[in-house]
């Protein structure tokens, strides 16, 4: 119960804090995850914002943190999806992520971070680039000790240096490796 | 028999002036206990669309809305109160309206059945023009949030939330302002993930 409670306040702060959406995405970095099979047992959290909130997050962050809110103008789009695993979806959820894997490299996008540790942690991230260098759009794609898988889709334009913040403002672990790569 | 006589010229219309306004009282009494005790409009919708089908239905434990003038007093009356926690006085300081109804379901939903009744109320919110932004679920707990399709007024957030935990049905419709509850947010709500 203690996740569950969590997790939703994980998911309705990622609201009010507005990691935050957009009222037109960008339908060239805004990706379709398809289905994904959740577990009658697990938790399986989706977050999908787009419209005025982006408004209002930017404006929540004005204030106290300028860069951050300069950055969420600056974003269009975020969905994240966690799914928990076990064996009644450990195999379809693993299948899914590795098609979106190959399905975004098909489609031109860019894998700017590959970590896999030692057995326990697959992450992949991925960029679409435009012509100018600048970010149109990220993709995190993580399984995680075969207990979790998290899908995160950030659609706007997004500065390389910023990436670092947006993880720290996330609190996205693995988009900080992101950030590392997109600085070098 | 002795007749009632009847009222003259200015005292005629000063009784029809005094009824006219106890009549118009009263209706804006009862407009506003109907309030007081029914949901908003898409915590309305959101309600019916989850309690109409079969393996979910459930009875009434409690509902009401409070507007700005509850509200308004309810932060006044704080003011007299120095335990009340800060987060309180904060939240509330944002909060324009709210809406609440409790209702303990009659059975324990199965995980299909919530799942066809959560896509039900994300159709029926839909028409209504709101879009599911965020769905938490785990064994028999969901929450899901609906914001609108298009609300382009940046001074105040409107979200209509459901919880479902075990039998028990909360939803909950709120509108607040948005700067406040930006401060608020960023001072009370820990960071994502």
């Amino acid at each position: 119960m203690n996740r569950f409670i969590r997790a939703s306040v994980v998911a309705l702060s990622l609201s009010a804090l507005g990691a935050i959406g957009a009222s037109a995405a960008d339908p060239v970095a805004l990706v379709d995850f398809g289905k994904l099979t959740p577990s009658a047992n697990c938790e399986f959290v989706e977050v999908n914002i787009s419209g005025p909130l982006l408004k209002f997050a930017a404006t929540c962050a004005s204030k106290q943190e300028p860069l951050v809110a300069e950055m969420l103008r600056g974003l269009k789009h975020v969905r994240v999806n966690v799914i928990g695993l076990d064996d009644t979806n450990r195999a379809a959820t693993t299948e899914r992520v590795t098609t979106i894997r190959k399905d975004l490299t098909a489609q031109g996008w860019t894998p700017i971070v590959t970590a896999r540790g030692k057995g326990t942690e697959d992450v992949v991230i991925f960029a679409k680039m435009l012509e100018d260098e600048t970010i149109d759009g990220l993709v995190v794609t993580v399984l995680e000790a075969k207990k979790q898988a998290v899908l995160v889709n950030i659609v706007g334009q997004i500065k390389a240096d910023q990436i670092a913040s947006l993880a720290e403002h996330l609190n996205i672990p693995e988009l900080k490796l992101a950030g590392k790569a997109a600085n070098r | 028999m002795s007749s009632i006589p009847r009222p003259r010229g200015r005292y005629r219309w000063l009784w029809i002036y005094l009824l006219g306004a106890m009549a118009v009282s009263s209706l804006l009494l009862a407009i506003g206990v109907y309030n007081l005790v029914t949901l908003t409009s898409e915590a309305r919708v959101l309600k019916r669309t989850l309690l109409a089908s079969d393996g979910f239905r459930g009875s009434l434990k409690v509902q009401g809305t409070v507007g700005p003038i509850l509200l308004g007093g309810a932060r006044t009356v704080l003011r007299f109160l120095p335990d009340v926690p800060a987060e309180v006085r904060e939240g509330l300081a944002a909060m324009k309206s709210a809406s609440v109804g409790v209702y303990k379901l009659d059975t324990l939903p199965s995980a299909e059945m919530r799942n066809e009744v959560f896509a039900a109320a994300d159709a029926a919110m839909e028409r209504s023009g709101w879009v599911r932004i965020v769905s938490v679920s785990e064994r028999h707990q969901r929450v899901v949030v609906y914001a609108p399709a298009n609300d382009d007024d940046s001074d105040q957030v409107r979200l209509c939330v459901a919880v479902c935990d075990q039998k028990q049905l909360v939803v909950v419709s709120g509108r607040a302002d948005a700067e406040k509850l930006g401060e608020f947010a960023q001072r009370r709500i820990p960071r994502v993930l």
